[in-house]
């Protein structure tokens, strides 16, 4: 047996790891041999010292010093989880504010939109409207002595406006004027008129009303000159005038000079016209008064 | 009420018997914590980081080892975490033992001058040697329990013990030399 399997053996001694015949064997090695029983005495003394090693106790109790450590940590789970619920519903609310600021911006852009829709249709009308205006002054002024106006711009629209009153309840007594052809037929004409002047003449904006007038009012005037149907015309020439006047915008000036020509002779025979209707009706209020009599 | 009851009911979420418990484990596995480290402060944090470790891993545990075993691998894990945080860089066996705190645990121990000389002698083993030997006679483990417990061959673990007890001895035989000369 060597000296490092007689060292093995006197640890497993220590422990009480030999068997009877290890043990005998490993004594009677000792008793022959001073240096290995020295040396298993000092394994035995240092073993022995090892159990007789003193049972430290702690000073306080550990237990109770970890117990509320402990119970919060049980009760952190459902803090914890708490806390996790108000973490996944804080960003449905950021979607939420972000889809509201989403949508606000959204009404903005379409306010914005519509408000500018507004305004260029108002900006629109008002330069028709002044166009309309500013056309019909130049024209009818001169012509009719005794409108509302004293001169300014502003006077066009109620010389539009008497037009409209003045015709308009003429319309329905066409009877006493044999030859007011129907309205539908009188603007056909105008429509088929006007459209040969459209490529032709191409005026500026605030003719355009006027130059539609007398396409029809030349084709028929030179021949009925002397004869009273034109009223008709004149009230119906203005609503199918307009659209075609917004596409003559782009024709030079001297075809705007022929119109403003042709506009005022139409417009001396619209006077004439006047004054021959005012003439009948006075015959026939004449003649009712006399009948009634 | 026995240990397995205690462990079975703590297990099931009996918060009493898991009390029970750990106190019933309170004193061994602060006794290893203070042999393995070498001072009661270390001790006392070591010891209750391993009784909060339990408390929260004892669903964890199965009977296939004893229990004891299975407390002081815990333990010895927990010690070795606290000597990796201290960074030694100064090898067991040059470091000199100091206990600053000398309360009435270890006013006891000086009480018998050989336990004294003994226990600054394991406190100049290697940490492994170390914690074979507290393992085997403070906790009274066999070969076999203290290779489960430190998760090491049974072969290492005589080999660390044999050699932990040569070194002890040196150690001893030395003071004595010293202490004569």
């Amino acid at each position: 047996m060597t000296n490092e399997e007689i060292w093995e053996c006197m640890q497993r001694d220590l422990d009480g790891d030999l068997s009877e015949q290890e043990r005998q064997v490993l004594y009677t090695l000792m008793q022959k041999d001073a240096e290995l029983q020295l040396m298993y005495n000092r394994l035995k003394t240092v073993s022995q010292k090892l159990e007789q090693l003193p049972p430290v106790v702690p000073s306080i109790s550990i237990v109770d010093s970890i117990l509320p450590q402990l119970e919060s940590a049980a009760a952190k789970p459902t803090a914890s989880k708490s806390s996790a619920t108000v973490e996944e519903s804080l960003p449905a609310l950021e979607v939420k504010r972000k889809s509201s600021s989403l949508s606000e911006s959204k009404k903005w852009k379409r306010m914005k939109v519509w408000l500018a829709g507004i305004g260029s249709t108002a900006v629109a009308a008002s330069l028709l409207i002044g166009m309309l205006f500013t056309g019909g002054t130049g024209k009818h002024q001169p012509l009719e002595p005794d409108p509302l106006s004293q001169g300014a711009d502003i006077a066009p629209p109620p010389v539009v406006e008497e037009k409209k009153v003045v015709y308009g309840p003429e319309a329905p007594t066409p009877s006493t004027n044999p030859s007011p052809s129907n309205k539908k037929e009188v603007e056909k004409k105008s429509v088929e008129t006007q459209p040969k002047k459209k490529t032709a003449k191409p005026p500026a904006k605030t003719e355009q009303k006027q130059p539609a007038k007398p396409p029809v009012q030349n084709t028929t005037p030179p021949a009925s000159k002397p004869a009273v149907p034109p009223k008709p015309v004149v009230t119906e020439d203005k609503p199918p005038s307009f659209p075609i006047g917004l596409e003559e915008k782009s024709d030079d000036k001297d075809s705007k000079d022929a119109r403003d020509k042709e506009d005022r002779d139409e417009d001396e025979e619209k006077d004439s016209k006047k004054d021959n209707k005012k003439d009948n009706k006075k015959e026939r209020d004449d003649k009712k008064e006399n009948d009634d009599d | 009420m026995q240990e397995a009851e205690l462990i079975r009911l703590a297990q099931s979420g009996d918060h009493d018997a898991l009390v029970e418990l750990l106190r019933s484990i309170e004193t061994s596995v602060y006794r290893s914590a203070y042999y393995i480290l070498g001072n009661e402060q270390d001790a006392l944090d070591a010891a209750q980081e391993v009784l909060i470790r339990i408390y929260r891993r004892l669903d964890t545990y199965q009977e296939k080892a004893k229990f004891s075993t299975w407390v002081q691998r815990i333990v010895s894990n927990v010690c070795m975490d606290k000597f990796r945080a201290k960074k030694e860089t100064v090898s067991i066996d040059e470091h000199e033992l100091i206990i600053p705190d000398r309360n009435n645990v270890e006013d006891e121990i000086l009480l018998t001058g050989l336990s004294n000389d003994i226990q600054e002698a394991i406190g100049k083993l290697p940490k492994q040697y170390r914690m074979v030997v507290v393992l085997r006679y403070l906790e009274d483990l066999s070969y076999q329990e203290i290779a489960e417990a430190l998760d090491l061959p049974l072969n290492t673990v005589k080999s660390y013990l044999f050699r932990a007890r040569q070194q002890l001895q040196e150690l001893l035989y030395d003071y004595q030399k010293g202490g004569i000369g």
